[in-house]
This record gives C-alpha cells, structure tokens and sequence, in this order.
C-alpha cells in the first residue's frame, strides 16, 4: 500500500509541475505582461526598464523557478484592476463557487439517486422510461442555456425568482439548478447501471430467498454496494460542475471563481487567470489523488496493479 | 424450485416480495412495446440530425434570408410565416442565422472531434505498445488535461492565443483529447498481449506495422462509439466558448452566441435566444441518443468506462 501511495502521490506531484509550467508557459511567452501594465505611449526603454525589474529578461528556466518559487508561498503579483494581491481577490471569491457547486452537488445526488434506482428496480417500466428521457434531456441541455430558459421563465414572465446576483437563498436556487440538472443525470444513469448489476448479483437472490422484505434489499443490501462507482463518479463530477460554472456564473452575475476568471480574461487581468487555474488545477489534483487513495484502500486489488 | 428448503416462518415474507414483484411486473412494458419505443427514439434522433445536417450543408434550401442581412423595417419581429423564428432587434432573420449558427457549430465540432480523436488514438495506442517512459509522458500529459475542467481549460487558451475558428478547433482538441488516449490505450494494452499480435511480431513485423494493421483495426468499434458519443459533448463546449464570447466572433452567428445575443430580450422577444437555444438543445439531444444506440450496439463493455 505504501508503495502504491507513494507512486500515485509522485505522478499527483508531476502533473502539477507539468500543469504550472504549461500555465507560465501560455501566460509569460504568448503573452507580454508588460504590454498591459504601461500606458500605450510608454517608449521601448520604459518597457525595456520594467522587463528588467520585473525580472522578465533572465532566461525562462529561471524564471519558471522563480514563479515556483512565488506559486509555494501563493504569490501570483498583484492584480492590476484590484490593485490587490490576486491570490486574495481569488480566494474571495472561491467560497460563492463552492456554495454554487455543492449545491448543484446536492441537488444531482438527490435528484439522481432515487430516480436511479427506481429505474433499476423497475426496469423497462414506465418510471425507467420516463427516468430514461429524463437523462437524456439533461446531458443535451447545456446549464447556460437552462438558466436563460428558466431566467425567460420564472423571472422575467413570473417574477418569482431575481435574474440574478447574490443575496438570500432565492439567488441561489436557479443557477444551482441550471448547474445541478446535468450532473443529475449522469447520476442517474451511472446509479441505474450500478444498481442493474447489483440486483442481478448471487447474494440479492439469497436476501429474496431468506424473505426480506424489498426495501430492505433495494436499500441496505443493493444500494450499498451499488454506491461506489456513484461516489467516485460524484467526486468527480465537482470538476464538470466547476466547469459549468463558469458559464451559470455569467448567467445568473453570480460572483464566483468562473464569473472571475471571464472577466480577467476579457481585461487581460492575466495575474488573476494564472492565480486562479494554478488553484483549480491544484485542487483538482488533490480531489482525484484522494479518490484514487480511497479506492486503493477499499478495494486492494488496486494496489498490486 | 420449490418452498421445501425453505424455514417455514419465511414464507410470508417471500409471499409479500412476490407481490411486491408481480406489482412490478405489471408496470413493464410488453418486450415490443419496449423496443419499439427505442427504435422509434433512434429513428427521431436520426431524423432530426439528418434535418439539422441538411439544413447546415444547403442553407439556400431551407432559407431566403441572408444571415448578416438587417432590416430596420422588421425589428424585433415574433415568430410568423414570413419570419418562422421571427427577427431580432437589427431585423435579421433567426431561423437563417440559426441555421448558418448550426453550420459554424457542426464544422468547428466535427473538426475537433476528428482531430481529438487521431490524436487521442495514436497517443494511446504508442503509449499502450511501447509503455515505459512512452506510456508515462502521454499518461501524465493526459492527467494535466483532467486537472483542468475543459471549459476553463479553453477559456484560458482562446484567451492566449485569441479567438479564430482554426483556434477554437486547436482549442476544443486539446481540452478534449485526452479522453480518448485512455480509453484507446486500456483497449490496445490488452489487445497487446493477444496471440495475433504476438505472433505477427514473431513473424518479423515492424512496430509500425504492428499498431497500424493489427491493433488499430480492432478498437475502430469503440473509437466509432466514443468519438459519436464525443459530438455532444465539444458542442455543449463550443457553444459554451461562444456565448461567453470567447468562440465565434459576432457578426458571424454560431448557436451559442445567438443564445448571448437574446439575453437581453428575454422579457420583450424571447425568441431571439429560446429559438436558437432549442436548435442546439435538438442537434445534442439527437447526437446523444444515436451515440448511446451505437454504443448499445457496438461496444456494450464501453458503457462503464466512458
């Protein structure tokens, strides 16, 4: 076990290595920073005299460790619109992103779980049916689109819900439904296949044998064992949602880490951008580095691969 | 079988689980009906893509409007016979831009998907043959595309290097990649050690040949059904890019940015960006569902992996 974490955690450290420089690559050698930080008028040597300080002549390996340097103790430079450290503007607004994607989270787990398994359980049946189109009009429906139609829908015809920003709860239940609606129904799918296997299984058969009643077995026997693939798949579905967010976000003017990112990019606010993506990246990393730690240890044949 | 091996004192119980199966039973469908109603599902799909495709390749059949053509006369206009998915507030026909908007989408997506799939192919079939350092630089080039949500992982390129239709096809394939050299590569790692591919390397084969005429044929099924499956996704992405203004350039209309530009009509002319909206939502819908048939049909044992 300890060997295998050892390799996952090294391959973990190399991907966010390759990740940081492919980040200092885009950002420094596509394009020049100082273009942005001078007045348009600014003469060659103005520029030349800035290059220097900031350190932008020396060879690239150099500098790359250097901005590793910086990025261990989470210093990106200022934000030039902020005129604040983007590290901290990002950090800002990370938590609005977080409230968004978990509850998006919550509303897939919720939504997807039980339609799943009924559609397992009563497989082919109507609910399968209709569980079945519900999926699919999920994963065709991008979130943006969504939210426009619900924007057009309850906003603007009703009037019940605001278009968007933030506040109370009721800026929250549109934008998290956009968001929620299509990892819903991969989850949906996902437990509806993971559950369809599990039933088939010998002991499901021996739990109809003994005569317990179905709810015991759909739920403490099936559902149980049914569930693994359904966390992983949970787990990582945080990714797609950050993702999706970003768009939502620029919908509904919700003011998280994508409606943050969009924007820098729009105003070339590149200490932002490279902020921000290091810290996805990071956390990504992370994320999926301890889901496989997880399975490895609940599943040892993992281990020995 | 029967009750006999049974305890006495379960039979009740057994008795309530049959009951609870047969009501079960009777909400299935009758095993025609059940079919029928997928083929039926599948031939919509394909009759809805085919309309969608047809309209792309010969706009001058399906409209008499120019996309970029505005008429001040006609702002605004709701849904009629004369404009089917009315005008917008520069008076240009929706259905005309919708349909060129669809044209632009499918190019950029087949495009992407295309190039995404070749590469993503021949990445995991060298990394599967050669495996050691090979297998490891694709394998962590491909973990770095998974350490970025696709959406932000474009944005943050189309921000570098701008946006252009060539770019946004280089975009949507680097963020999209990845997914296949998996796959590809657990197929060919297997299909490696398999007696053919054994024996026509005995026999004297050069790699080249080895990867090309004996491992590629064989994952062509499931390279059909993941790059089928695939279409849906990179257009949800691209019309994603587009309404964020970061895909396609207005004036030119692609599905997303249409969606944008309507935005702020919603209370006064919905159909600027719900008309639009619904065109794409039917062209991933139908994408989606033939992919799902294809996989059904094709590559069963994909289902888990995708």
């Amino acid at each position: 076990m300890s060997k295998y974490v050892l390799m996952r955690l090294l391959q973990s450290i190399v991907t966010i290595l390759l990740v940081t420089a492919i980040v200092f690559v885009v950002i420094r050698v596509i394009g020049d920073p100082t273009h942005l930080m001078l007045p348009p008028e600014a003469t060659a040597a103005d520029r030349e005299l800035l290059r220097r300080t900031m350190g932008l002549d020396e060879p690239l390996v150099i500098q790359y460790l250097r901005f590793l340097g910086d990025l261990a103790v989470g210093d990106f430079g200022l934000s030039y619109r902020f005129n604040q450290p983007a590290m901290s503007v990002v950090l800002e607004r990370v938590g609005h992103t977080l409230v968004l994607t978990f509850t998006a989270l919550g509303i897939a787990v919720l939504i997807g779980v039980p339609i799943g398994v009924m559609s397992a359980v009563y497989r082919d049946s109507w609910i399968d049916l209709t569980g079945k189109l519900f999926a699919i009009v999920g994963q065709s429906a991008p979130p943006f689109f969504f939210g426009v139609l619900m924007i057009a829908f309850f906003s603007v015809h009703l009037g019940w819900l605001p278009t968007g920003g933030t506040g109370g709860v009721q800026y929250l239940i549109m934008p998290a439904i956009a968001l929620g609606w299509y990892s819903a129904a991969g989850t949906m799918r996902l437990t509806r296949a993971s559950m369809s296997e599990v039933l088939e299984a010998e002991y499901i058969k021996m739990a109809k044998i003994k005569g317990l009643p179905q709810r015991v077995i759909i739920y403490k026997h099936a559902l149980r064992n049914a569930c693994l693939p359904v966390i992983t798949f949970t787990a990582l579905q945080l990714g797609v949602l950050l993702g999706g967010a970003v768009s939502v976000e620029a919908v509904f003017a919700w003011p998280g880490l994508g409606f943050l990112i969009l924007k820098s990019i729009e105003d070339l606010d590149y200490t932002i951008v490279q902020a921000a993506v290091t810290l996805i990246a990071l956390s990504f990393a992370a994320i999926n580095l301890l889901v496989d730690l997880l399975y490895a240890w609940i599943d040892p044949r993992i281990r020995y691969d | 079988m029967t009750n006999a091996g049974i305890p006495a004192k379960s039979r009740p119980a057994t008795d309530a689980a049959n009951a609870a199966r047969s009501a079960a039973v009777l909400m299935v469908l009758p095993k025609r009906r059940r079919q029928w109603a997928q083929s039926a599902l599948v031939s919509v799909a394909a009759a809805v893509l085919a309309l969608i495709l047809s309209a792309a390749m010969f706009p001058w059949a399906f409209t008499t409007y120019e996309p970029n053509a505005m008429d001040l006369m006609a702002t605004l206009q709701p849904p009629s016979f004369e404009h089917l998915f009315g005008t917008d507030a520069l008076g240009r026909d929706i259905l005309c831009r919708s349909i060129y908007g669809a044209q632009i989408s499918i190019f950029v997506a087949a495009c992407a998907v295309f190039v995404a799939g070749a590469v993503g192919t021949a990445l995991g079939i060298l990394a599967a043959y050669f495996r050691g350092p090979t297998d490891a630089i694709i394998m962590r080039l491909a973990d770095v595309q998974f350490s970025l949500p696709a959406v932000i992982l474009a944005m943050f390129l189309v921000g570098a290097i701008g946006a252009s239709i060539l770019n946004l096809i280089i975009v949507l394939t680097l963020a999209n990649w990845a997914r296949f050299a998996r796959v590809i590569r657990s197929e060919a790692l297997s299909l490696r050690t398999r007696d053919f591919v054994l024996l026509a390397e005995l026999a004297g084969a050069s790699p080249l040949r080895v990867m090309v005429r004996h491992i590629a044929p064989n994952i062509l099924s499931s390279l059909i059904v993941l790059a089928t499956l695939d279409v849906g996704v990179i257009v949800i992405l691209e019309a994603t890019l587009s309404f964020l203004g970061l895909g396609i350039r207005p004036p030119d209309p692609s599905l997303g940015t249409l969606i944008a530009d309507g935005r702020g009509y919603l209370a006064t002319a919905w159909w600027i960006s719900v008309l639009p909206g619904l065109v794409l939502m039917s062209l991933i819908l139908a994408c989606n569902t033939l992919g799902d048939y294809l996989r059904d049909r094709l590559s069963p044992t994909l289902a888990m992996k995708w």
